[in-house]
């Protein structure tokens, strides 16, 4: 995954002609089973000699978010319990969690 | 400065598994995504599955291990395409193996692909490998505590397989508690009690999957 954000950080490096990556953001969603730190550990091995080396990776955790299709409550999931806390129903549409993508970035 | 990138970091893995789907469905294939912890039973469902529709239902499958041909050995007994993938290491399959096994299956003389993937709860919820859905797979020796522990998977799949039905009485496994929990996590989640040992609901759950595979046909034929 992080060879994959490196791609990504290398390409927007070579197209915007940058000399030095301050930080990256990243946003993740609760869905994606990802654990932040292990990203920063493989950021920090895979960035080594290239012009991110020293950047921050700043990682924003998305919560899963539902829309109550009965009820129309917009609520966060928490415990992974699908239920509308308004009205018990379960037909929902997710609007956010399931988010893995690269923001933005900060360079010179 | 700042350099706005919005990029989603697994558009790779999805542009492949989309060029997957369009194949699958060139073909008018059902495709499936088997996933499981290691020894929940996923290698011999499909032995049974097999056995039970084989003379009704062209099948083909795509075995993915990290080492061995073992799996592929005993799907080859039937008699149906199969390949094997070894990922040499990798915890899930991703949509570029996929495609690159894709050659060796007789894709037009097949009605459903099942891809056995790598025994993990884990990674493998996150690789989109072009499927129209994904089979998770729970065993009874396991524990019923599985759904709420990793309930990513649970919530990402459409059907989840309780195996080793015929156990239940020797273990402490709660079968309410474990369906109920992952209901929660997925009120959509289609559930069959199966066992290999005994084919205990395998009916069921192969009249269900004729079905799906045959409405997948059949959505082709206007």
């Amino acid at each position: 995954m992080m060879q994959e954000v490196i791609k990504i950080l290398e390409e927007q490096v070579k197209t915007n002609k940058v000399k030095k990556v301050h930080k990256v953001n990243l946003k993740v969603g609760k869905l994606m089973s990802v654990v932040p730190s292990s990203l920063i550990f493989c950021f920090e091995i895979l960035a080594k000699d290239t012009l991110m080396e020293g950047a921050t990776l700043d990682i924003e955790e998305v919560p899963v978010k539902c829309l109550c299709q009965d009820c129309g409550t917009e609520f966060i999931v928490e415990s992974f319990i699908f239920l509308c806390p308004q009205c018990r129903g379960t037909n929902l549409k997710q609007l956010s969690g399931n988010e893995f993508m690269v923001h933005n970035m900060e360079v010179d | 400065m700042e350099i706005k990138v919005l990029s989603n970091i697994l558009k790779a893995n999805q542009a492949i598994a989309a060029e997957n789907q369009q194949l699958f469905q060139k073909n008018q294939l059902l495709a499936l995504n088997l996933i499981s912890s290691p020894g929940s039973g996923k290698t011999s469902i499909l032995e049974k599955t097999i056995e039970l529709l084989n003379s009704t239902i062209r099948l083909g499958i795509i075995e993915g291990d990290l080492q061995t041909s073992k799996d592929a050995e005993r799907i080859n007994v039937f008699g149906i395409p199969v390949v094997q993938i070894n990922t040499e290491g990798g915890c899930h399959l991703d949509a570029n193996m996929i495609k690159m096994a894709l050659p060796g299956l007789p894709l037009p003389e097949m009605d459903c692909l099942i891809i056995e993937n790598v025994g993990n709860l884990v990674c493998p919820a996150s690789y989109f490998l072009g499927e129209d859905s994904k089979i998770v797979v729970l065993s009874v020796t396991e524990g019923d505590d599985k759904p709420s522990k990793y309930p990513i998977i649970f919530r990402e799949s459409q059907i989840l397989l309780i195996n080793k039905i015929d156990l239940l009485p020797f273990t402490n496994f709660n079968l309410d508690i474990a369906k109920e929990d992952a209901l929660q996590i997925n009120p959509d989640l289609k559930i069959f009690e199966i066992s290999c040992k005994n084919g205990q609901g395998f009916e069921d759950w192969t009249t269900w999957l004729a079905k799906k595979v045959n409405k997948k046909n059949d959505s082709f034929h206007y």
